[in-house]
């Protein structure tokens, strides 16, 4: 229920958003994973950041360019670009289509 | 009238002075990235010498492990201060399990390729069944927003990686304490220990202040008691290269199942240790370690391959340095 959402934001830096259907519906339970552009990119935790029952999730990253993948059950894999600047959060929504 | 001079100190009292510091100086806690923080807002500096020659083969030291018991009731997990799921016999809630599960139907269209950086070909891990020490002794670490994996290190002790607690850096922030939940030996659905909540979380300012994947660890102080019956591990500051190693824990791309990979440590930096054991998200906190006559933790799991160098070639994570077991060795005691 978008009344009752709780947003307490962790991160000051990296990305967050909401995984949702074509329909507005949020998906619990998705794992989002960053893999960095760069070859010389930076640690990336080995973490499973999951989304919320709002479909929310939050990936605190640090400067750089990221290619963020979504994996959800019965959904095929999204993946999104995203560039991270120093001490700014970005927001990247992923909107799935169930498998055909 | 005195001259500008006369408050200059002589050599007696230089001589003092320095002789006094010779005496404080030993005493007094050395500030620096070993410093121990908590979610509670405690803060304290690493005693002197807590990181001392870690590749000089000085460092010998190694905690106790446990078994913890054979046959234990609901009951007296209760009394542990364990929660069980009332009327689900162990199990996950329905709910529970969709949220945290994120892939349930492994090989699902869309699941085969999470991660697969840090999978390095072919995918050798091993599925476990965890009512066994000590599998039993490495938990699923649930919260706000994701999952990790961690290790049973005393009887109300988890280790983990410090980004499992602190999201890392001066920015950063401590994870939901209330939100934290920790499973001994999950396994599907399955709850056979019930869960614990966190009464602290506690890592070093060389993560909460710098975000330095060297100093990536942490413990969680637990509001139980369940490693007198389900054991837990010891941990040891041994020279790691070329001893086999095990990582163990719940990757992301499972469904809240126990999966193990075996390799061994291929190369060690000052504060790192380097593999090629297969990880994925989901498994950071897992223990990197090794039988002897024990389980015996060499390591925290905590990367995948990134950057240049050994980083670039082996998956990796936060080796057991005399500072880490001292810290280890403090929370164990809180």
């Amino acid at each position: 229920m978008e009344g009752n959402k709780e947003i307490i934001q962790q991160i000051s830096e990296g990305v967050t958003g909401q995984v949702k259907t074509r329909h507005g519906l949020a998906i619990t339970g998705a794992m989002i994973t960053p893999t960095s552009r760069s070859i010389d990119g930076p640690p990336i935790p080995e973490i499973a950041i999951t989304s919320d029952e709002y479909g929310r999730y939050e990936w605190p990253l640090p400067p750089g360019s990221y290619q963020m993948s979504v994996f959800a059950a019965g959904y095929p894999k999204h993946t999104l670009n995203v560039d991270v600047e120093a001490g700014q959060v970005t927001t990247l929504d992923f909107i799935l289509d169930k498998h055909p | 009238m005195k001259s500008s001079n006369d408050s200059t100190p002589n050599r007696k009292q230089w001589t003092a002075a320095l002789l006094l510091a010779g005496i404080i100086w030993p005493l007094q806690a050395i500030s620096g990235p070993q410093d121990r923080v908590s979610s509670d807002g405690m803060f304290e500096a690493a005693e002197v010498g807590a990181e001392s020659a870690p590749m000089a083969g000085k460092g010998r030291e190694r905690s106790e492990s446990f078994a913890g018991v054979t046959d234990v009731t609901p009951e007296e997990l209760n009394l542990e201060g364990v929660n069980i799921y009332d009327g689900s016999e162990g199990k996950f809630t329905d709910e529970e399990y969709h949220r945290l599960s994120a892939l349930p139907d492994p090989g699902a269209a869309g699941s085969a390729d999470v991660g697969t950086e840090t999978i390095i070909p072919p995918d050798t891990r091993q599925q476990l069944y965890t009512t066994n020490y000590p599998a039993r002794a490495v938990v699923l670490i649930t919260f706000r927003g994701g999952r990790c994996s961690g290790t049973l290190i005393g009887h109300n002790t988890v280790s983990t990686a410090g980004h499992c607690v602190h999201t890392g850096g001066s920015s950063g922030n401590w994870r939901s304490r209330t939100s934290f939940r920790i499973y001994p030996g999950a396994n599907g659905r399955s709850t056979p220990y019930g869960y614990c909540t966190a009464r602290s979380l506690h890592s070093v300012t060389g993560w909460t202040r710098s975000r330095n994947e060297e100093y990536d660890y942490g413990a969680i102080k637990l509001n139980c008691t369940v490693g007198n019956t389900v054991g837990w591990f010891g941990f040891t500051t041994r020279n790691p290269v070329g001893l086999p190693s095990i990582i163990q824990g719940y990757p992301g791309d499972k469904p809240l199942t126990h999966w193990l990979s075996a390799d061994k440590v291929w190369a060690a930096s000052a504060r790192q240790l380097f593999y090629k054991n297969d990880t994925i998200g989901g498994m950071s906190g897992s223990p990197v370690w090794y039988d002897l006559n024990g389980p015996y933790m060499i390591g925290i799991h905590a990367y995948g391959q990134h950057g240049r160098n050994l980083h670039r070639t082996y998956n990796h994570g936060t080796r057991i340095t005399s500072g880490v077991y001292n810290n280890f060795m403090y929370w164990k005691r809180l």
